[in-house]
């Protein structure tokens, strides 16, 4: 090491590496800040995912006043805070750190879509979504919030006929083969989507078995 | 039909459409990607046949496959990646690259690898990300974000190529360049060490890169042992290395068949 050049050469590998830590230090950093608001902004989502829980133990009747109503002020807030997140990052940024919300974007969308089919018995389309979020990432997640709708109307049909409300599963059934119909004409790719949508003939055929058990015995 | 399966089926058309164009820009990415992955396997394959040669030879094999190879490899950036990503909107144009760069990372990692051993070899230097990113944009707008992880990733990789490089050249050159080399690979093992619990993908890419400091030292321990047994015949060193040099290359290419 008695040659200045030489020592001056490899201070250069670290030094420049060293810059580069900075960077990652700084970019990690934003991530955590935004990670840290997604988690502020998911408690007003983990309320309403607690109160639509609630459908599977009460009668039709009620859930417009024990569901819908409540579930509102949550889903209205999440969806003040979603654009003021995104209003607040550069909008060339956005598809970067959207993973980041992913998730809590996809409950946001199936608790909106819960709860619009509870009360017009239909689904949001996308670009309702689109207007609603302010933005067009989101396709894949619509998709995936559907899916896990006819996931949790599948445990609705099961839990109407616990609650003796024998006039409610055919009407679920026709809307789940309604939705997934429209999935059917997609062509997903190798993935978590493609999987989800795959699970999904297991609960239409529970559907059906629980409709077949209906009617065998003239109930519905 | 009920009218409520017609209207979402009606909307569900244009869904369609825009998962199918999606999947077929991801398979076209994919595939470009892959072609970016061989051709710089080829290119690191050729940089290795040349610093065994003389300096004046070095520089023009190092231009030639500069000229030829990496030409050919950025042709393929700009003609089948970047024309994946144009959109007249400057949002959209980077919402695309966003969403679809990440299916051309595998090559990039590896276009990054062979770069760095190019630029390495041609001065002695360590190729910046900003320098990599620069390369990799057209009119300042780059084809794919270069980002810390995929750059580290091929640092890392790239500190294997070294290995068999230090090797290789133990017994020919003058010690300085193994010196050099084993300075560089101890910066990049420095940086890894860092980083390793922000991207834990590098662990592995660590792990490789201690056997392979590991491996230079045992070769250099191996080398000066022989050295001094044979220090009165020189030509019985050099075959004695030369047949350590075939066969640890025979064994990187029966590890690299597995």
């Amino acid at each position: 090491m008695s040659n200045p050049t030489k020592r001056l050469h490899s201070d250069s590998f670290k030094e420049q590496l060293k810059d580069l830590n900075g960077f990652i230090e700084k970019d990690n950093e934003y991530k955590q800040s935004l990670k840290d608001r997604v988690a502020v902004m998911d408690e007003s989502l983990h309320e309403s995912t607690a109160i639509a829980q609630n459908i599977h133990s009460i009668k039709q009747s009620e859930i417009p006043q024990s569901i819908i109503k409540p579930m509102e002020s949550g889903l209205l807030q999440y969806a003040k805070d979603f654009h003021q997140l995104c209003s607040e990052i550069e909008p060339t940024d956005y598809t970067k750190y959207e993973h980041i919300w992913n998730r809590s974007l996809q409950t946001f969308i199936y608790l909106n879509l819960l709860s619009n089919y509870l009360s017009h018995d239909d689904i949001i389309d996308y670009s309702t979504i689109k207007l609603m979020i302010n933005n067009d990432n989101h396709l894949y997640d619509y998709l995936f919030a559907l899916m896990q709708l006819v996931s949790e109307l599948t445990r609705l049909t099961v839990n109407t006929v616990i609650l003796n409300e024998f006039d409610r599963p055919k009407r679920i059934s026709a809307f789940i083969k309604d939705v997934y119909q429209a999935l059917s004409q997609l062509n997903f790719k190798n993935d978590a989507l493609r999987r989800k949508f795959d699970a999904l003939k297991y609960d239409i055929n529970k559907v059906e078995g629980v409709i077949y058990d209906l009617t065998l015995r003239n109930l519905n | 039909m009920s009218t409520r399966s017609q209207r979402i089926n009606g909307e569900f058309e244009s869904i369609k459409h825009t998962v199918d164009q999606d999947q077929d820009k991801r398979e076209r990415v994919i595939k470009a990607s892959r072609d970016i992955t061989a051709l710089s396997k080829r290119m690191i394959f050729s940089l290795h046949r040349v610093y065994k040669q003389p300096r004046i030879e070095q520089f023009n094999q190092l231009s030639s496959i500069r000229n030829t190879q990496l030409t050919q490899i950025h042709k393929i950036w700009v003609e089948r990646v970047a024309v994946e990503f144009t959109h007249s909107d400057p949002i959209q144009r980077s919402n695309i690259r966003h969403s679809f760069s990440k299916f051309a990372f595998a090559g990039l990692e590896e276009y990054i690898e062979a770069i760095s051993f190019l630029e390495f070899l041609e001065s002695d230097t360590l190729i910046t990300v900003d320098k990599i990113q620069l390369m990799l944009s057209i009119d300042n707008q780059p084809i794919v974000p270069v980002r810390p992880l995929e750059y580290l990733a091929g640092l890392g990789d790239l500190t294997g190529e070294l290995m068999r490089m230090a090797i290789q050249l133990l017994g020919m050159a003058d010690l300085t360049l193994i010196e050099r080399i084993v300075e560089l690979i101890t910066s990049v093992k420095l940086v890894l060490q860092d980083n390793t619990h922000h991207f834990h993908t590098l662990q592995q890419k660590l792990k490789t890169l201690e056997n392979s400091l590991k491996k230079i030292e045992d070769t250099r321990y191996m080398y000066e042992v022989r050295r001094a047994e044979f220090k009165d015949n020189p030509e019985a060193l050099k075959r004695v290395m030369e047949h350590y040099q075939t066969s640890s290359e025979d064994s990187r290419h029966i590890s690299q068949s597995n």
